[in-house]
Parts: structure tokens; C-alpha cells; sequence
């Protein structure tokens, strides 16, 4: 498959940069190319301090789905930068507890940060694309964040899903969580009684 | 893609394992509203700890009775709530009279007043003082009976009794915790006349450590002139105490004068008035407090020869030897709350001051990072009738601290 040996080209040839920047027009990677900045294809002077670093990731999901994303965008994951720092040059990065679609999504949000404007406040960005996602998949994108170890992505969506429980009643918070209460009506009546204060309205 | 079946493991913490996550096909869309898999199963335990960590204490209680999982979460030493940052103080009030105490807790974040059962007060003028989630009280009727607590998971213990006598004629209380090791100090400086010789005062100053458990009274001496009050805080390791001219030695002004006690050192033999700092000004009263290691002042700026008048507020904060003064209530608001008597309650930690006047429940608080004045929410505790006083105290809001 042209793929596979893109990827052993990255690993044998990592000091010609250049040459990783040809990318096949394979069907697989026009998908994959939704994710790189639109002058990737173009000539990059080679100015990189560590030259051979890589100048693109390739990431592998759960379905083996591949994604080829800048390393800039990738370090934002200690995963990702650890993998391709630490020497052993593993390209693809797997990422085996994320399925493709939620690494999609972390991508993007890597992406608009990295693209930021010195200071610029992204906070309202932040919320309009977490409130976008289903609950699922806002739950799924955290797991994902802790696992990949995205300390941005991370904070974001704890704090996103903290501020959707924050004023639930409990019953409210169960709802949405899908979860069944295994407390005893006494053991709970005792746990209302001991901090009313926290249980009034 | 082919999609698979569900998968998912037991709710407990795999490290960096997680579940398996359920492909996402064609078919979800009709997956809305009734999840029929419990999403708390996609958390692992750490997950779930840092989205709690993210919410409002209040929030955090209320998780907490959800289920067994998250009651865990809350309230097992798993997860150190160390690591949430200094919060804002809330500042607890309540009407003194001679009945049991009951008030309300004012959260500043958020806004709101709670209905609030503090524990261990008996009685509304007993002292208090606070440090990082811990309130230390001690009884007005037996000087040496003191409570330590935490008012947000209600874990209490009385201390060994301190030394010194039940009744001395004044005494003042300040509790230090150390935020990392959790260990604590509580000081009582207590003040007795000498039968016989009305200028002189026995000054004593007893420390307990809670790592060891036990007093000590390291300072024990006269000052003539001078007398202690009930105004003391603990401040990066030091004490600092507000003394008051006994007018004996010729008028002095002003009549406040600031001493100071290192609890490290702990001589024995030290002359307080050698190192005393006299306050700014004509006070009527101070309050004094520790805002991020810095001590600060709250004063009742009085008229030189009316000592019992307040013509306004000050806060100031000790810089070495000096008083920088950094704000002055402004008029508007020493005009709102009505009458203000020459002595007032006032108490701060971490940022925020607050400051309440005896005769009304109105609370006025004092930011010193941004140098904002702003009045608190409307507090629940009315006046009922005209000679009706209230008072409180703040402290920092916090899970992890045990007495």
C-alpha cells in the first residue's frame, strides 16, 4: 500500500523533509488531508531547530484509521510528543483507545488552538464546539484527552461537563449520567441531613 | 466500518487503561436522549475526581450523595483536594444574643447564602479564628475550652485545655495551618491584671501544635501601661497582637500599638514594647488578618480627642515596620450600612476582606487584588428589633483539611 511506505519513507528518510511533503493522491489520504493545513502541499523552507523531527505526525486510531497532522499540532498531546521525541520515532503514533471519529474531533480542537492568535481568548470557541458534540462523544473526547494526555483538551471538557451538573439537583445529575442510585433511602436521608445546606434550593 | 458491539468495563480505576469506546456508525443517530449505557462508565475514577474538582464546593457536596462511586470520589483521601487552589472565603453570620447560634454562610463565587449548622459554636460571642479550612473557636465562659473544626465536612475535635486560667480578663486566639502538611498551630494570648498594681498586666502566650498535641507557654511577663485585647492573628510564622494604653503612662497616641512574637523562636525573655509598632492612627478599633502571608489591618479611624467616633474605614498592610495605607471606605458605603458603631467585625483571608457592622446584617466586601469595594448579596438574617447586633467570621471553604 503507497500508505505503508509513506510511513517507512518518514522513518528512513526523516533528515529529507522535503520528500515527506509529496503526499500520494491516494483516496485514504485526501480524508486524512481535511487535517493539515492547507500549505502543507506547498514547499516549507527546512528551518526546524531539530532537524530530524518530523515535520508531520501520522496518528493511528482504534480502527487503524490514519491521520496525518502537523507536529505542532500533535504535541499538544504528551503521548504524541513523548512518542516522537523520546528517539524511538514510532510513526504512526497508535492510539488504540481512541476511536477515529473522537480523535477527529481532538485534532480540530488542537488545530484551532494551535492556529491562535497571541492572547487571543478562545474561551467562546472552546464552549460552541463542546456544546456542539453529543453527550457521548463530549464524554468520550475526555476519556480521550486524559488517555493521549492533553492537558488543554483535558481541562476544557472537565470543566465544560462540570459546568453542565454544577446547578443539577442530584436526581438531575443521575439522569444524566445514566446512573443508578446505590444508596439506601436511610443512608441517603443521613447524607442530606448531615450538609442541608448544600441540599436546599 | 463495521460497527461492533459495546463494550465496557467495570467502573474501577484501570490507571491509563480505559474502556472501549462503541464505534460510532450510521445507527447512533437515533441514540438522543436515553443512553442506554450509563455514561459515568466512559470516566475512570481520575476522570471523574477532576471534573469534580472543577465544580463549586456546594456542587461537589451535593455529588457526593449520588451514588457510592462518587461518594468515594468526594470523600476518600484517593484523590488530594490539596490541589484545588486558595478558595475565596465565605463569611458566616449570625445575630448575637444568648440563644444557640444559628446563621448563615455566604459562598462570594456564587453569590448565595446558605442556611448554615456550624459546629461546636455554643454561644455567639465566643472568639474564633481560621486558617485554610479550619475554624478554631474558643468558649467565652471558660477561656481555656477550645474547638478546632472544619465547617464543610463538619469534622470536629476539642483541644486539650489550654493553660493560663478560665477567665482571664482578656484573650485573643489565631490558628496557623500549614497547607501542605496539614499540621496546625493555635496560640491564646491571654491578658490578667496584677491584684494590686491596676497599671500592670500579666501577659501570657500559649502555643499547641496539633503534631504533638500539647501546650506550651513560652512567654509569660509584665507590661505596665499596657494592656492585651482580643485581636491577634498568626502571620508567616509570627504573631502579631494588638495592644491597648491604659492612659497610665500620660496620653499616648495613638492608643493602639501592634507587638509582635516570633512562634519559632519563642524567647522567653523579650521585650514586647521593644519592637512594637504603633498603628497609623487614631483607631477605635482594629481588626487584624492574614491575606496571603501579609498582615493586614482593618481600622476605625476615630478623632484624636473623641476616641469613641468613627469618621471612616481604613486598611492597612504591614510592609517591615511601616503601615502602607491601601484603601479608604469609600462614604457611599460607610453611609450604607446605616449606623456604624465605633467597633465593627471585620475578618479576611486569601484576597478578600470582609466587613460587617454590628448593628445591621449588611456585609461589605473588599477585594485587594483589584481594589474593588462591592456589597455581598443580601444576606436572609433581618433585624427584628432595634438593638438587635450580628456579627461573624470568615473562613476558606475547604475538603481535604481534618481537625
Amino acid at each position: 500500500m503507497d500508505m505503508e511506505d509513506d510511513t517507512v519513507q518518514v522513518r528512513e528518510n526523516s533528515a529529507e523533509d522535503t520528500e515527506m511533503l509529496e503526499l500520494p493522491k491516494d483516496p485514504a489520504e485526501v480524508k486524512a488531508s481535511e487535517f493539515i493545513k492547507g500549505e502543507s502541499s506547498k514547499e516549507i523552507p527546512v528551518e526546524s531547530q531539530q532537524p530530524e523531527l518530523p515535520e508531520n505526525v501520522v496518528l493511528q486510531s482504534l480502527e487503524k484509521e490514519e491521520f496525518i497532522i502537523k507536529l505542532a499540532v500533535g504535541q499538544q498531546s504528551e503521548i504524541i510528543k513523548n512518542a516522537i521525541l523520546d528517539g524511538r520515532g514510532e510513526n504512526p503514533v497508535p492510539l488504540l483507545n481512541v476511536s477515529a471519529p473522537i480523535l477527529a474531533k481532538a485534532i480540530e480542537f488542537w488545530k484551532r488552538h494551535i492556529d491562535a492568535a497571541e492572547g487571543e481568548d478562545l474561551t467562546e470557541w472552546d464552549k460552541a464546539f463542546l456544546g456542539d458534540l453529543s453527550q457521548e462523544v463530549l464524554f468520550e473526547l475526555a476519556a480521550a484527552a486524559n488517555y493521549m494526555e492533553s492537558k488543554s483538551l483535558l481541562d476544557c471538557t472537565c470543566k465544560f461537563i462540570a459546568d453542565i451538573i454544577k446547578e443539577m439537583k442530584v436526581e438531575e445529575v443521575r439522569d444524566y449520567f445514566g446512573i443508578e442510585c446505590d444508596f439506601t433511602e436511610e443512608e441517603e436521608r443521613k447524607m442530606r441531613e448531615d450538609n442541608a445546606w448544600a441540599f436546599e434550593q | 466500518m463495521e460497527s461492533e458491539e459495546w463494550e465496557f468495563y467495570p467502573a474501577v480505576s484501570h490507571g491509563g487503561e480505559v474502556a472501549a469506546y462503541r464505534l460510532v456508525s450510521e445507527d447512533s443517530d437515533d441514540q438522543d436522549g436515553g443512553t442506554s449505557v450509563s455514561l459515568d462508565t466512559i470516566l475512570p475514577d481520575d476522570l471523574l475526581e477532576k471534573v469534580l474538582s472543577s465544580l463549586p464546593i456546594v456542587s461537589i457536596i451535593r455529588s457526593g450523595s449520588v451514588c457510592k462511586r462518587w461518594y468515594e470520589a468526594v470523600h476518600s483521601g484517593r484523590y488530594t483536594w490539596s490541589n484545588m487552589v486558595p478558595q475565596k472565603p465565605w463569611y458566616f453570620m449570625f445575630t448575637c444574643s444568648e440563644e444557640a447560634v444559628s446563621g448563615y454562610a455566604y459562598d462570594p463565587s456564587l453569590r448565595k447564602w446558605y442556611g448554615f449548622d456550624f459546629p461546636c459554636i455554643e454561644k455567639s460571642n465566643w472568639s474564633t479564628s481560621s486558617s485554610c479550612g479550619l475554624v478554631c473557636l474558643m468558649d467565652s465562659e471558660n477561656r481555656s475550652r477550645i474547638f478546632v473544626c472544619n465547617p464543610i465536612t463538619r469534622d470536629w475535635r476539642r483541644l486539650l485545655d489550654a493553660p493560663g486560667g478560665k477567665s482571664p480578663d482578656y484573650s485573643a486566639l489565631a490558628v496557623s495551618v500549614n497547607r501542605k502538611s496539614h499540621n496546625y498551630s493555635v496560640v491564646v494570648a491571654k491578658c490578667k491584671q496584677v491584684p494590686e498594681e491596676y497599671y500592670q498586666w500579666n501577659f501570657s502566650i500559649h502555643i499547641y501544635e496539633s503534631d504533638g498535641a500539647s501546650w506550651v507557654t513560652p512567654y509569660n511577663d509584665i507590661l505596665v501601661g499596657w494592656r492585651g485585647g482580643d485581636e491577634c492573628v498568626i502571620c508567616d510564622g509570627v504573631l502579631y497582637y494588638l495592644i491597648y494604653s491604659t492612659g497610665v503612662l500620660g496620653s499616648i497616641e495613638p492608643r493602639h500599638c501592634l507587638v509582635m512574637y516570633d512562634l519559632s523562636t519563642r524567647p522567653a525573655h523579650t521585650s514586647l514594647m521593644n519592637m512594637a509598632i504603633p498603628v497609623p492612627c487614631s483607631l477605635t478599633c482594629g481588626r487584624l488578618m492574614n491575606l496571603k502571608d501579609r498582615l493586614v489591618m482593618v481600622g476605625g479611624i476615630g478623632k484624636q480627642d473623641r476616641p469613641g467616633i468613627i469618621k471612616g474605614i481604613g486598611i492597612w498592610e504591614l510592609h517591615r515596620k511601616d503601615w502602607r495605607e491601601v484603601a479608604r471606605m469609600p462614604h457611599k458605603f460607610f453611609q450604607g450600612f446605616g449606623e456604624f458603631d465605633d467597633v465593627f467585625a471585620s475578618s479576611g483571608t486569601d484576597d478578600l476582606i470582609y466587613i460587617q457592622s454590628y448593628g445591621s446584617p449588611a456585609l461589605l466586601t473588599f477585594d485587594m487584588s483589584q481594589k474593588l469595594w462591592k456589597w455581598a448579596a443580601k444576606s436572609p438574617v433581618m433585624k427584628r428589633f432595634p438593638l438587635q447586633l450580628f456579627t461573624g467570621f470568615c473562613f476558606e471553604p475547604r475538603l481535604e483539611i481534618a481537625s
